[in-house]
């Protein structure tokens, strides 16, 4: 693909635009809250640009379209909705327990209910599941689609430009950059969709032409693995970024708004992809598009083959602006858990603003650095994805569901063996499954058969979710012995 | 297939008008400093889209 040297023109200026605000924003950081909450100052409109564009990446973008491509609008309802709901239970329940409460991220829930050993273990999940490594890699290959760079040079210079804007200017940079990148990917979907949609001749079109499963809700994959994905969706429950953004709220009212006008963008947005990605699923059915075509790439083939020059550009800048705004927000938030959550409690308890911020933006480029050197171990987006969000979900949803919801005394020890032991039935799980398992095509996935009974990747919470439980179950005796 | 093209017309509309809203919102913000300073140093303006 070649850009015309306006399109390019218009990249740089993007890009030394985040930079300059990074630059203009730095000036306001004195106090670590002021670079990892923004001085908990943020309202509702900033809110709702930073929740939606950081927390959908380029998996909401070409892999909701992949998979749409792959199983129709069950990928709407059936995987999308349950998100829906656990937003609102994060907006109308958990937003408002933390009004002036002081934390800064969510192990310090854990550490004010449980101690440091869990605390601990949610920072290492956190950190984890924060690695931006989805999006660093979409990044490498919209710079080699766009400019011809080598993959490694696109994930350098996106995650060199991201880190710059974020170190200087930390959260308020974060915020403010991820305001125009909101922006930005929404038209761009909101100028695509009718120019793809009357080249397949609207729904009609697609339905002269697609299976009749491909407009089935519930979809025609195996229930449990329907139940497994739908289930990930308690990932929202204790996703950091969105606690980052509670916390860095002026008050209740901004971000329990800012969380329901997010759930109708997010909502309209993952309408869009679905839509996009039968769209592809039709002319891979005409024979228009290869029909070995890899899944992730259904969305950037339609769109091109649909949109007009200048639109193109419009459409590679809103993917731009998608992986920038999550790469930057989880690279803050997983610096933010390497020193703050996990260097400070075991070796500096004592240490002052400064340190932390100075820490933090070097913690920035390790995080990066991590990212770009396990970036291409995951082969395929929805995956990479589900093995994430497993991580985080199995540590953080017992003993932070239990220090949210759940009256009466806390048990340590039961915090620290219900996060360390959801964190090792995911590691073992998916162990036992990458040796011992094989490929199930159907699906891309892998599977395992135990005494006759199928087990696939995606049903490893159903295993770490009752370690995790039973963890603390053991753990809350023990202490109630001692 | 009707509803399937109106929910897609509706997505169109939030996701071009409705993003366009919220970005104004958030710009009117910006251009009113004390909106932008912490609440506990004295500053806050009205929120545009907080209905409380």
């Amino acid at each position: 693909m070649t850009l015309h040297p306006l399109d390019v023109g218009i990249v740089m200026a993007y890009l030394a635009g985040m930079v300059a605000i990074g630059y203009v924003v730095s000036g306001r950081i004195r106090r670590f809250a002021d670079f990892f909450v923004a001085g908990r100052a943020l309202t509702t409109p900033i809110l709702i640009c930073t929740l939606v564009s950081s927390y959908y990446g380029l998996d909401a973008l070409f892999g909701d379209a992949g998979d749409a491509s792959r199983e129709g609008v069950v990928v709407w309802f059936t995987y999308g909705r349950p998100y829906t709901l656990a937003l609102l239970v994060t907006a109308l329940v958990l937003a408002r327990k933390f009004e002036r409460t002081g934390f800064l991220t969510i192990s310090d829930v854990l550490a004010a209910t449980y101690g440091r050993a869990t605390q601990v273990a949610g920072a290492v999940a956190s950190f984890l599941y924060a690695l931006p490594i989805l999006a660093i890699m979409g990044l490498a290959g919209l710079g080699q689609v766009m400019f011809g760079l080598p993959l490694w040079a696109g994930a350098v210079i996106g995650s060199v430009i991201s880190v710059a804007y974020v170190a200087m200017g930390g959260f308020w940079a974060d915020a403010l950059t991820d305001a125009a990148q909101f922006t930005i990917m929404c038209l761009s979907l909101a100028v695509a969709l009718p120019l793809i949609l009357d080249g397949v001749g609207g729904f009609a079109g697609m339905r002269q032409t697609l299976d009749a499963g491909f407009f089935a809700p519930l979809g025609t994959a195996p229930p449990l693995y329907t139940v497994a994905y739908a289930l990930t969706a308690v990932s929202v429950l204790v996703e950091p970024l969105f606690y980052q953004r509670i916390f860095a709220a002026r008050d209740r009212c901004a971000v329990r708004n800012a969380f329901l006008w997010g759930i109708l963008i997010w909502a309209a947005y993952d309408w869009a992809t679905t839509t996009a990605g039968m769209a592809g699923a039709a002319l891979i059915e005409r024979g228009v598009l290869a029909a070995d075509l890899p899944r992730d790439q259904v969305l950037m083939r339609v769109v091109t083959l649909y949109l007009p020059v200048g639109l193109s550009g419009l459409f590679l800048g809103g993917v731009l602006a998608t992986a920038m705004s999550t790469i930057d927000s989880y690279l803050l938030l997983a610096s933010g858990n390497l020193v703050y959550d996990i260097y400070r409690p075991l070796r500096r308890p004592d240490a002052d603003d400064a340190t932390l911020i100075r820490y933090t933006r070097v913690s920035l480029v390790i995080s990066a650095a991590v990212c770009l050197l396990i970036g291409l171990y995951f082969e395929r987006i929805k995956e990479a994805w589900n093995f994430m969000a497993t991580v985080l979900t199995s540590t953080l949803l017992i003993p932070m569901g239990i220090a949210l919801l759940v009256p009466g005394r806390r048990s340590p020890l039961g915090g620290a063996l219900a996060s360390w032991g959801g964190l090792s039935a995911v590691a073992v799980f998916f162990a036992v499954l990458h040796v011992g398992g094989t490929p199930y095509a159907e699906l891309e996935t892998r599977r395992l058969t135990v005494a006759g009974v199928e087990i696939l990747r995606e049903y490893a919470l159903f295993f770490a979710l009752p370690v995790s439980g039973l963890g603390y179950l053991a753990g809350a005796m023990l202490d109630r012995r001692r | 297939m009707i509803i399937w093209d109106v929910a897609t017309w509706l997505a169109i509309a939030v996701l071009g008008p409705g993003a366009l809203v919220v970005f104004v919102a958030f710009l009117r913000d910006l251009i009113r400093p004390a909106s932008r300073e912490d609440p506990a140093e004295g500053g806050g303006g009205p929120d545009p889209l907080s209905r409380r």
